[in-house]
Parts: C-alpha cells; structure tokens; sequence
C-alpha cells in the first residue's frame, strides 16, 4: 500500500489556489473565466484522487492542467476576446519627459504599455514566458507542463523577451 | 577577444540558446554582463508589473471604434447583397412591346375591314411602334393618325354596326 500522504482537498486549494488563480488570469486576461478555469481545475483533481490516479507531485500536475484549461478556453473564446480586447501598444502614447527611473518603474502609463505588450505576445510564447519568468519554473518543467521539447521552449522563451524588448526598448 | 555580443545575441544567450562562444564572451567581458544582468532587471520589472499591478481596464473609445468598424463592415455587405438582388430583378426582358403592338394591329384590321381585304397592319405602326397620335383616341376624333382609308373614309360605326352589313348578307336575307 502507498504510505504517501495524499492531500486533503482543502489544503490542495490553500497550497495552490492563489498561483492558478494568477496564472490563468495572466494566460486569459479575465477574473472570471480565471476563477471558472480554476474551479474546473479543482474539480478535476478531486476527480482524480478519487479514481486513485493521484499525482507523485500535485503542483506540476496542476500547472499542466490549468495550462490546457487555458488553451481550451482561449481557443473557445473569439467572441469574448473581440468584446474586451484592449488597445493596440501602438496606440498608448509613450510617457513624455524625463521621469527618475522610479517613476518609471510605477508610471501608470508604462505599467499599461507593459500590460499591453504582454498580451501581444502569442500564446505559447505568453504561456512559456509565464511558466519560466512568473511561475519560476525551469526549461525542463515548462516543456513537461507544455507538452513541448526543451528546444522549443527555449526558442518560444528568446521570442517572448525580444519580442518585449523590442516593444518596451528600455522602459521596463 | 570576440567583439562585444549584441542584444539579440545577449537575449539568446538568457534563454538558454547562445553558442558556447557567446557564453565564453559574456562570462570574461564585464561591459556584456553588467548588459546581461540589465535585460534580467527589464524582465525582472515586467514580472513585477504583472503580478503586482492590476491589468488596466480596457480604454472605451477602441472598443467603440471595433463596433463602428463592424457596422459599417455590416452597411457594406448590407449593401452589396441588396445591390445583387436589384441586379437579378432589373435584368433587362426581351422587348415584346412592338410585336404585341403589330400582333393586336393585324387582329384590329381584319375586323374593321370593309371589302373583306384586311387593312394593312403597318398603317397603324410606325416604325414598329403604335402611333401615338392614335392612341387614346376614337376614330371620331378631329385627327390626323394615320388612317389608313383617309380622312374622307372614315367608318361611320353606328352604319356599320346597324346597316352597312354586307350586301350579299342582306341580299341573302331578302331572299
């Protein structure tokens, strides 16, 4: 018999709710669908553990689901997104003057056009960015999380942040 | 020495995809570093960004445009399709007008012909159009269209309808 501790439901949510709440909301750009994704996620894990298909480590199973969840629901989701799409970057002004690198940094202005070209990155290149940067995981998981080899993650990952650079140049 | 690596090159090597060489120049060139660990502040600010800022709210006046961008898109298709169907509806028919006009000639002057020899039928059209200055009109009228048996012989209907049979029908009758 597995003598490994399976954990409850309701620790699985404190340990993980808050890191898949803001990671599908990075990947989908809506609070609710994010909380709807997140909720679904849950329900799947529960389903799991009860057919005993429970996970050696539940926090990379979980990010693969949610990852997936949000690719469904991205690809779903045309008509949402049209409804609610934001600005195009070419259409923020940059911030006129001189400001300390300070207020740059919290500038509204530039946390918008940071925003902004987030979202302008394609998906996988947004999801890869995400996984490595914000979820602080290495090439090796994110490409098990994605379902992708470690080459083309790193090569999804160089795009991202040249692709940001390039829109952001040095204000970021 | 390789000369110093350039931001794309310093951006590959971040991601795990600079050649041994670009990896060898970063590690021995203090300029490329201090350039290396300034894109690791860029990124560092943008995670920042998006995992302590709220997404700004999208701006109204873009969205406006999107929905006047997709009625005049649907005006125009609007348009078009209704343009198509005027189209099929006013496809010019064949002109039967003259035909119909010689047709109903040729009947009229067998009827009103006096000696059994129909009236030319041409006498009523002109260039294979009704004359106009005929139409409307009674053959009492004070006018000049085109009778064929001149204006001092004209029918006098009321003698055609009541007396002016043939006179071998009346022939035939006294006998």
């Amino acid at each position: 018999m597995d003598s490994r501790p399976e954990p409850e439901p309701e620790p699985l949510v404190d340990a993980h709710y808050g890191r898949l709440r803001r990671l599908c909301q990075l990947l989908l750009g809506d609070p609710e669908e994010a909380h709807d994704v997140v909720q679904d996620v849950f329900m799947k894990a529960y389903e799991a553990r009860s057919q005993s298909r429970t996970p050696n480590d539940w926090a990379p199973w979980l990010t693969r689901v949610t990852v997936n969840a949000c690719h469904d629901r991205r690809r779903a989701g045309w008509w949402a997104r049209f409804r609610r799409r934001t600005d195009r970057i070419e259409d923020v002004p940059v911030a006129a003057g001189g400001p300390s690198p300070v207020d740059r940094a919290v500038g509204e202005e530039t946390r918008r056009r940071i925003w902004l070209a987030f979202r302008a990155l394609p998906g996988r290149q947004r999801e890869v960015f995400v996984l490595r940067h914000v979820e602080d995981l290495s090439t090796d998981e994110v490409a098990r999380a994605l379902g992708l080899s470690t080459g083309s993650v790193k090569r999804h990952l160089f795009r991202a942040v040249r692709r940001l650079r390039d829109t952001l140049g040095d204000m970021a | 020495m390789t000369p110093c690596l350039s931001d794309r090159a310093l951006t590959r090597v971040a991601a795990d995809l600079g050649t041994p060489g670009e990896c060898a120049h970063l590690a021995a060139c203090p300029a490329c570093a201090a350039r290396s660990r300034r894109l690791d502040g860029q990124i560092d600010a943008i995670v920042r960004v998006l995992t302590t800022t709220r997404e700004p709210a999208p701006r109204p006046a873009p969205v406006a445009r999107r929905w006047v961008a997709a009625g005049v898109t649907a005006c125009l298709v609007a348009m078009a399709a209704a343009g198509i169907s005027t189209r099929h509806e006013t496809r010019p028919r064949p002109e039967r007008g003259p035909q119909i006009a010689l047709g109903l000639a040729d009947i009229t002057a067998v009827l009103l012909s006096v000696d059994g020899e129909p009236v030319s039928a041409a006498a009523f059209v002109r260039d294979g159009v009704p004359d106009a200055a005929c139409e409307g009109r009674s053959r009492d009228d004070d006018i000049d269209c085109a009778d064929p048996l001149g204006p001092d012989e004209r029918i006098d209907w009321l003698r055609l309808d009541a007396t002016d049979a043939p006179a071998s029908e009346h022939h035939d009758e006294g006998v």
